[in-house]
């Protein structure tokens, strides 16, 4: 009870100054774990690791795997265990190429503060950006759209 | 209750579970990811983990997820003050002590100054690492003394009292949280974790 009491107290502090657990959404969820220095695909093959040993024990004991357990690594399986099918080996392909290039927008995305490919206007250090500077930048993310056209055209001929 | 990985893909909740698990090590200076809690040899991950177990083999019924996210957060400060207990109980207890309710009071009722061991661990120490973080950002110092001086908690009174609004004081918790885990990233880990 006395722990009980203590612990409500610090948790109001802990909300009032950080936030509550109903505030936490999950792309916060997952800006904390950027911050934390956390990967989050590392640390999902890891739960996923832990939780088929704990399936394991079920099964040894000749007793059924609980019905959570059993969904939660077969959502798992599908982004951290090895891919089953040729179907789900393209996705995850087509998963860590959007990766490598989500990786690549991003920091040009938070400059702007826009979902398009855009550098930020104190480049160089100026506060115009001339015109040569922009006709270069223009090249390069039209051959960035198109490398990820083609990419995407080669995985469907893959597939297909 | 409805079953939580019917709407949210076990991804999400482990995501959820552990971002939260190293806000608590971080708020109570236990360090980042890969350090272990002392005299529990834990990490943040291995609280998580343990919270998520549970839900999956129905030791926790099903639940919402701040449930989870409490059911953590006071797993862990268990855990330490155990772990403090454990490691203080050479030292004496506040003279006066009141075994009963584990506060030490003065003959006028009200509360002293003098505090049991595991309240000098958790709750002071507490209040110092929330006053270091903010150090030097004005509006989040404000939000800090509004909580531990004024006992302020709900952000309508926080807002009104430093004469602003609810969102803005939402926003600065937002940042005070980024601080905590960025900062708690950079700082040397406590103990770091033997290799599993």
């Amino acid at each position: 009870m006395k722990n009980k009491n203590r612990n409500e107290r610090l948790n109001s502090v802990s909300d009032a100054l950080f936030g509550s657990p109903e505030e936490l959404s999950d792309a916060e969820a997952a800006e904390d774990l950027k911050a934390a220095g956390v990967d989050r695909e590392e640390l999902c093959a890891r739960m996923y690791e832990r939780l088929c040993i704990e399936a394991k024990q079920y099964r040894l004991q000749d007793k059924q795997v609980p019905p959570l357990l059993r969904k939660a690594l077969e959502d798992l399986r599908k982004r951290a265990g090895p891919p089953r099918t040729s179907e789900e080996m393209n996705d995850r392909a087509d998963s860590k190429i959007s990766k490598i290039l989500e990786a690549v927008r991003a920091p040009l995305c938070q400059a702007t503060g826009e979902g398009g490919f855009a550098f930020s206007v104190s480049y160089r250090n100026k506060t115009v950006q001339p015109s040569k500077d922009q006709q270069i930048i223009e090249k390069l993310e039209k051959r960035l759209t198109k490398d990820m056209e083609e990419e995407k055209e080669k995985e469907k001929d893959h597939r297909g | 209750m409805p079953n939580l990985l019917a709407e949210a893909d076990a991804c999400a909740l482990i995501e959820k579970l552990t971002a939260h698990a190293l806000r608590v090590f971080a708020e109570q200076g236990l360090g980042g990811k890969g350090t272990v809690m002392p005299g529990v040899g834990k990490s943040a991950e291995d609280f998580a983990y343990d919270i998520l177990a549970q839900y999956l083999t129905g030791k926790i019924k099903n639940r919402d997820v701040p449930y989870l996210l409490t059911a953590l957060r006071n797993d862990i400060r268990d855990k330490l003050k155990s772990s403090a207990h454990q490691t203080t109980d050479h030292l004496p207890a506040s003279p006066q002590g009141d075994p009963d309710d584990g506060k030490t009071k003065s003959l006028d009722g009200f509360q002293s100054q003098n505090k049991r061991v595991d309240d000098l661990v958790c709750e002071k120490s507490y209040e110092e690492r929330a006053r270091n973080l903010v150090a030097g950002e004005p509006d989040l110092q404000e939000l800090v003394e509004a909580v531990l001086d004024l006992d302020l908690h709900k952000p309508a009174e926080i807002a009104e009292a430093l004469g602003t609004t609810a969102a803005e004081i939402q926003a600065r918790k937002k940042r005070a949280k980024r601080r905590l885990m960025v900062l708690n990233n950079q700082e040397v880990p406590h103990e770091k974790q033997e290799s599993k």
